[in-house]
């Protein structure tokens, strides 16, 4: 074997005269970032400079640097703390994100409208739920009807009673802004369901998986309506609104896209079908290989490289659409763009570090019983009751943040801790659940070689710092700034990936 | 080169530390050494993988287990 010597020398460094930051190489530079989220792409050149020390007064990066905090000399300890305060506020606000499964019945199973033992949820334990909700010390909080277990309009009367005692106790006593949400894949629904959801301020989310042929392809192996189904109630609500003169910013259904091997032959096709209905946010996520068995996965799996490769793609459709003056952005883009160019966080709890299950998500089974995330609640009905609470009867809001599991999930996803994420210039834009670790490889904490979700998030990151950062297109950075989540309503507000109903 | 971690018994359960020795037989060589305070740990010839990324996926993993044995060990109190 050919043996070569390679003479590296350790670079020149003044330690006394850097600020914190952690650093990685990007498209041929050199990338600075630090716990503000702040950012700096340097050259080679530069950051040698900034190593040693060489970055002072007069360098055509200095007030950069020294605004951002890479630099001791006139570091703004206060403004940098605050900064850091502003981006983790998310610590201290509560749990705003309630989860709630109103039935596990099939679509194709029981009788619409009439609940089922142990099936359904009741009208007492919804009662409890709803109440249980408000003791949240978030100003505001979201309730979050599911609907990737069952059909949450199956158990419709429940729904309603769940809305009324939620709308009349927050009335009375807590005043929180109180925001509905139900995931359906319109199987059950009706024109008068519909129009009691508009009347009460419910807003809606379904499944739209791309073109017909790609979305009643999914429907071979996974429940839901056909895509004129889907077509014509999308097309209902967004008349009805437009009708009663609701805001569309905010008033407008929502669309979660289950990403198949098929899908991935269709990038331009999806967003082309996205803009079609006028929706506003495309949400891009791999499936969870744990969740299938083999001879599923063989039809529609495929490995993560693959995946980024479809992500590439459509994110470079979702521009040019952009381009068409179309408003519409990629939902895992927009929540990595928030934090890196604006002070703000924005509640995503797959993003926060440490993971919001608990903190900020809680999920509410049928039967009354509370898990830190809806994921929790899914390995619990795969058997394993590893991450159960208690029971909504029983437990207060305090008990659920204070629990010794929820704690046990904070240690296990702070990223300041972990291997790999302490030092990853990613680590400011970035997290992941120590749940889907649990599903995955055993274990809370998981082995960052072994993490989907770090190659995912590293790969995106990369790619919006190569897209922010490219000089030549000054148009389409103006435009990921619009893709951010102040700008883009995020449909979920507080989950990054709801499971498709 | 070796790294020597001292496992304190008041968090870590010296049984969860010897099962994540046992699932890092195929990354490195881990020596227990059980005493009535801590268990200690020696990683040697480490394979692969950066010895300190190891060593510190090694902890987690002794403290996971910790976690799922308390875990149960609460439930199987409870009834």
């Amino acid at each position: 074997m050919e043996q070569r010597s390679l003479t590296l020398s350790p670079p020149e460094l003044s330690e006394d005269a850097l600020g914190f930051f952690r650093w990685g190489r990007v498209a041929g530079h050199v990338l600075v970032t630090n716990d503000a989220g702040d950012w700096a792409r340097l050259s080679e050149a530069e950051f040698a400079d900034l190593l040693a020390g060489r970055i002072a007064d007069g360098h055509p990066r200095f007030a950069e640097l020294q605004g951002k905090g890479f630099l001791r000399d006139g570091l703004d300890l206060d403004a940098l703390a605050a900064r850091m305060a502003q981006r983790n506020r998310h610590l201290r606000r509560g749990p705003y994100v309630h989860v709630v499964t109103l039935t596990v019945r099939g679509n194709a199973r029981g009788a619409n409208g009439r609940a089922l033992d142990g099936l359904d949820m009741t009208p007492e334990t919804a009662a409890q739920v709803a109440e249980f909700v408000l003791q949240s010390t978030s100003p505001a909080v979201t309730v979050e009807f599911q609907g990737h277990t069952g059909e949450p309009l199956r158990n419709f009367d429940v729904l309603r009673h769940f809305v009324e005692v939620a709308r009349t106790h927050n009335q009375r006593s807590t005043g929180k802004t109180l925001r509905l949400r139900v995931l359906s894949n319109f199987t059950a629904l009706t024109e008068e369901i519909a129009e009691w959801l508009i009347a009460n301020e419910v807003l809606v989310t379904t499944s739209l998986d791309g073109p017909a042929a790609l979305h009643d392809w999914n429907r071979t192996w996974k429940e839901g309506s056909a895509h004129a189904d889907v077509v014509r109630w999308l097309d209902y609500f967004q008349r009805r609104y437009a009708e009663l003169g609701r805001d569309p910013a905010q008033w407008h259904v929502e669309a979660l896209l289950t990403t198949t091997r098929r899908t991935l032959d269709a990038a331009r096709e999806v967003v082309e079908e996205y803009a079609t209905r006028g929706l506003q946010t495309l949400g891009l996520r791999p499936l969870d290989r744990a969740r299938f068995d083999r001879d599923t996965w063989a039809a529609i799996g495929y490995t993560i490289e693959e995946y980024l490769e479809f992500y590439r793609r459509t994110i470079d459709h979702i521009l040019e659409a952009n381009r068409r003056g179309i408003v519409l952005a990629e939902r895992t883009a927009s929540i990595i763009l928030t934090k890196m160019l604006t002070s703000d966080d924005p509640g995503a709890v797959d993003f926060q570090s440490p993971h919001g299950a608990g903190t900020g998500q809680i999920a509410y089974n049928v039967d009354g019983r509370i898990f830190p995330s809806d994921e929790a609640r899914i390995v619990d009905a795969m058997g394993e009751s590893f991450f159960e609470l208690g029971h909504v009867r029983s437990l207060s809001i305090q008990d659920i943040v204070r629990h010794p599991t929820v704690r046990a999930i904070a240690a296990a996803s702070l990223l300041d801790a972990q291997p790999m994420c302490a030092d990853c210039w990613n680590k400011p834009f970035c997290g992941f659940s120590p749940v889907r670790n649990f599903i995955t490889q055993g274990d809370l904490f998981g082995q960052r070689p072994h993490c989907v979700e770090c190659k995912e998030h590293l790969a995106i990151s990369t790619r919006l710092v190569e897209l922010l950062t490219d000089d030549s297109d000054a148009t389409r950075q103006e435009t990921l700034k619009r893709w951010t989540a102040g700008s883009v309503h995020t449909p979920t507000d507080g989950r990054a990936f709801p499971e498709s109903p | 080169m070796s790294e020597r971690i001292t496992f304190d018994r008041s968090l870590y359960l010296p049984e969860a530390v010897e099962a994540a020795a046992a699932a890092y037989t195929d990354h490195a060589r881990i020596e227990l050494t059980p005493g009535a305070d801590a268990v200690v740990a020696v990683i040697s010839d480490v394979l692969e993988h950066d010895p300190r990324l190891v060593a510190h996926a090694f902890c987690n993993h002794a403290l996971h287990e910790t976690i799922a044995r308390r875990r149960q060990a609460a439930v199987d109190e409870a009834g």
